[in-house]
């Protein structure tokens, strides 16, 4: 599984606005260090809809977590660059970091119930995270918020903007997501994993909605996920994980078409034999 | 259903060994790291010999005056020279280690021998509420009947008295002898453990292999005993450490305030007891020394229970 | 020794605790799974198909309905009973390696079943241990480990040894690679169907991934809030779905192609509570297709095609079907 990872086609020249080189993400274990990302290489271009796909234990969200410096602890990034917009974000101090997250970069996790306050209205923690970065008022912020809230196809968007976590449904809370983490209008948006547990269609109302966003902010968008099928629906490349490292990228027409190494060649033969035969 | 080509597959899940292997290396490493739990490894062990052979490894019947009579323990200076001399077996009597009180008892005999009852006391009550505990902890939580709510109201209410007075008031009326005493403190320590295991059983209780035990057709106590007590233990199993330690210092403690055991039994609280009246004079001997080892032996049982708790937080 | 199992108007209601209503998980659920066959129930979270599943082994008990297994009416027969008749009927659980007790070895999980309902001495067990294992392509050295020591491929493989122990006729497979990593599936449901086959089983699949259903089911049932909305041959219920839910459904399902930029359809609004049950028809709320007559009452089946049904109310006059723009995705009605 060590083989090098076949580059995809189509490399058209548009700078890359997120990128990582060579890294490694190593987490202190007693019997020794675990490895768990290695030699990670991955651009991410303007505009551009990237998947980062794995199964359990590939590293692929540590992997999507370390684009921006974030490592969970006790783990740390032993080797390797990580730059935005060519500057090198791993000799950044917190405070510029701060800068950066939030405004530029933008985050989607997996599980709205931990990432949102619980004794916040969920209008409130949108608008805060606006106002983290953009000198407004409160009125003018939730304004925003409220705004957001609609644009992601949640009717009746004043009201929903009061409640508070709990009151909303999961996929509800979700989306919620999709509006804190765009409200900056970020150039980069990480998604991990976030429509992972929800039914089918509610991550089409997801999806949908973030796909909208996305197409209207023009934000790049790094998602990772174990599912083909949103690789395959939504994402011009895609880059493939197992054990820590990247085995194989391509654009998404020929991973499926021609997919190179053994493992691509298992998921994607394993995502294809049972189609529903509509 | 129509067959599909299986393709070669290498999981990304954990590897395989063979668990006895494993489990002596970790149990070796965890040692080796955990030097503090080695020491209260080492004193409870201690304790526990004592507690068995006691009255073997004691020089003098501990309960025999000898003629040398408030004799202080030897001075730091003259011990080297002492042991050299007992180990050759040069001594006609041996070495008052710990120097003798009022009557001539030799206090070393006595401190040896006192695990009799300390620590039988303190092992033998957190043996039985372990048990009653754990095994009412594990039907209330398993069948949470009406009945099943009624004993965990009953134990609640038990914890909420203060144990000390409570464990007096009913030593004095059952009766000062060790058997009692056991019971006692058996009594008062099963709420502990039919809470710790009771909460522990009602996190299980929800978990798949219990409804899978269900569905192979196992009786319901059968499911309770044979599948779920076994991963509701670990709280219980850290907290018997902990309770020994308790359990020795409430009977000291007992029988320094003249409720626990009768006299002459060596016991640790009482000498304290009996030695604090000598002070005054200077006399520390008689209660220091019960005193360091109560309080060394509780500190090792302390420990265990410690360690083990951190390292289960994990 | 396949067995046939009918059920007929199964019910289960559940009562919130300080008396605030109920929970209505499942609302008259009816179908038969010829022997030998698999029939798949296929939801989304609320949809009650996991409770059916549960239902029909009794580890939930029934609030009413019959179900019957080669004609033996299991929802009424008296609990005592029950612990023999389990060697008749298993489940494999959606959590493998949670399905298993975590402090016993395999040869412990795999002989339990054999020692409840069979009279076989050490020997005989032991071999019918191995058996198992070499019928789910598994070494014996498996028989030493414990749970903790094997992936969620493994463990599964295991789930289904000790189900298929004591020689069952129905098992109920509840989402049974959910949580198992996307490349490991395919043995784990290879392995399912040459059972199927070597043994006769009839099975009950209960998913949420129309891939698997659609390689796999011989029928499919869609649930929605309790109730089954369309019922047929998988094949034509995926080629030419009726109901405007499973529409819906198989739109949301994106395919792992893509050449195949399927025409997407996007349910706006929420699932309702299944505490407060609406009047009309259930998907009324979030039907694209809805009217007037809907809300009224709730739809009885109409037939599509034979053995092919669905409870909508315009298969009458055939406008059951959601338009959707050619090489796009349609907005929803108002939710």
């Amino acid at each position: 599984m060590s083989s090098k990872p076949a580059t995809g086609s189509s490399v058209d020249g548009a700078r890359a606005v997120l990128e990582a080189t060579d890294l490694d993400v190593v987490y202190p274990l007693p019997d020794g260090d675990l490895v768990a990302v290695k030699n990670f290489q991955l651009a991410i271009r303007e505009s551009e809809f990237v998947g980062l796909v794995g199964e359990s234990g590939s590293g692929k969200s540590t992997a999507a977590l370390a684009l921006m410096a974030l490592v969970r602890q006790p783990g740390r990034i032993a080797r390797g660059k990580v730059c935005f917009n060519g500057e090198s974000l791993l000799e950044k101090d917190d405070a510029e970091l701060r800068r950066i997250r939030g405004r530029s970069i933008g985050l989607i996790v997996q599980n709205s119930r931990s990432a949102l306050n619980p004794l916040v209205s969920v209008g409130d923690q949108i608008a805060n995270v606006y106002r983290a970065h953009h000198d407004a008022s409160r009125k003018e912020a939730l304004q925003l918020a409220v705004q957001s809230i609609k644009a992601i196809g949640i009717p009746d968007a004043q009201r929903r903007a009061a409640s508070y976590p709990h009151q909303l449904s999961g996929g509800m809370a979700q989306r919620i997501l999709i509006a804190m983490a765009t409200i900056n209008e970020p150039q980069v948006l990480i998604a991990d994993e976030p429509t992972t547990g929800l039914d089918v269609t509610v991550q089409a109302q997801f999806l949908d909605a973030l796909h909208a966003k996305v197409d209207a902010t023009g934000s790049a968008v790094l998602f990772v996920t174990h599912d083909l099928g949103i690789v395959a629906q939504y994402c011009d490349r895609v880059a493939v994980m197992y054990r820590g490292e990247v085995v194989e990228e391509a654009d998404v027409e020929t991973l499926f078409a021609s997919p190179q190494n053994p493992y691509t060649k298992r998921l994607v033969a394993s995502a294809a034999e049972r189609r529903p035969r509509s | 259903m129509s067959s599909i080509v299986i393709p070669q597959s290498t999981e990304q899940g954990p590897s395989a060994a063979p668990p006895a292997r494993v489990t002596r290396r970790r149990v070796a490493r965890f040692l080796r790291q955990n030097w503090l739990f080695d020491i209260g490894l080492v004193i409870v062990s201690i304790s526990l010999v004592l507690a068995v052979f006691g009255p073997v490894i004691a020089p003098y019947d501990p309960q025999l005056p000898t003629p040398e009579v408030s004799a202080p323990p030897p001075s730091l200076a003259s011990v080297p020279g002492l042991i050299v001399e007992t180990v050759l077996g040069r001594r006609e009597h041996p070495v008052h280690w710990f120097g003798t009180e009022l009557t001539g008892l030799d206090i070393f005999s006595r401190v040896l021998v006192a695990p009799r009852v300390d620590v039988v006391v303190g092992v033998a009550a957190t043996a039985i509420s372990f048990v009653l505990g754990t095994l009412l902890g594990l039907l209330a939580g398993f069948f949470r009947t009406r009945s099943a709510e009624t004993i965990i109201r009953v134990s609640d209410t038990f914890q909420s008295f203060p144990i000390f007075i409570l464990a007096m008031i009913l030593v004095v009326l059952t009766g000062r002898n060790v058997i009692d005493i056991v019971l006692t403190l058996a009594a008062l320590y099963t709420p502990i453990y039919l809470r710790l295991t009771c909460s522990q059983v009602v996190s299980q209780v929800g978990r798949t292999y219990v409804e899978a035990a269900r569905a192979v057709g196992n009786r319901e106590l059968v499911i309770a005993l044979k599948h779920v007590l076994p991963n509701s233990l670990t709280p219980a199993l850290i907290q018997a450490s902990v309770t020994i330690g308790w359990a020795i210092l409430f009977t000291a403690g007992l029988t320094f305030l003249g409720a626990g055991v009768r006299p002459p039994t060596p016991e640790w609280g009482g000498m304290i007891a009996s030695g604090a009246n000598l002070l005054i004079l200077g006399e520390w001997w008689p209660s220091v020394f019960p005193g360091l080892a109560i309080s060394i032996t509780v500190v090792g049982y302390a420990i265990i229970g410690n360690v083990l708790e951190a390292r289960y937080r994990q | 020794m396949s067995t046939t199992v009918e059920v007929t108007d199964l019910v289960k209601r559940y009562p919130l605790t300080g008396g605030k209503g109920t929970v209505h998980a499942v609302n008259g659920v009816t179908f038969t799974i010829p022997a030998g066959e698999t029939l798949a129930l296929v939801g989304e979270s609320g949809s009650g198909k996991s409770t059916v599943g549960r239902c029909l082994l009794r580890l939930v008990e029934p609030t009413s309905g019959r179900v019957t297994f080669d004609g033996l009416d299991i929802a009424q027969m008296p609990k005592a009973k029950v612990r023999s008749w389990r060697a008749n009927a298993q489940m494999i659980f959606q959590d493998p390696i949670d399905s298993l007790s975590p402090r016993m070895r395999v040869q412990t999980i795999l002989e339990e079943p054999l020692l409840l309902h069979t009279t076989l001495d050490g020997p005989a067990r032991r071999e019918r241990m191995l058996e198992l294992l070499e019928s789910v392509r598994l070494s014996p050295r498996y028989l030493d480990r414990v749970p903790r020591q094997l992936s969620g491929g493994e463990a599964q493989r295991v789930a289904i040894a000790r189900a298929i122990a004591t020689n069952p006729g129905f098992l109920v497979l509840d989402e049974p690679t959910s949580s198992i990593d996307l490349s490991i599936r395919a043995s784990v449901l290879s392995i399912l169907s040459s059972l199927q086959e070597k043994l006769g089983l009839t099975y009950l699949l209960i998913s949420h991934d129309l891939h698997t259903v659609g390689a796999y089911a011989d029928r499919v049932a869609v649930m929605y809030l309790g109730a089954i909305v369309e019922l047929g041959p998988a094949e034509r219920v995926f080629a030419d779905p009726q109901h405007p839910y499973t529409q819906a459904l198989l739109s949301a399902t994106l395919p792992a192609d893509p050449t195949r930029r399927s025409n997407r359809f996007v349910l706006k609004g929420e699932v309702p509570s299944s505490i407060q049950l609406p009047q009309g028809c259930l998907f009324a709320s979030r039907c694209p297709l809805v009217m007037d007559a809907c809300l009224e009452r709730h739809p009885r089946f109409r037939v599509a095609s034979p053995q092919h049904v669905a409870a909508c109310i315009r298969l009458d006059d055939g406008t059951n079907k959601i338009p959707v723009p050619v090489g796009g995705t349609a907005a929803g009605s108002p939710g």
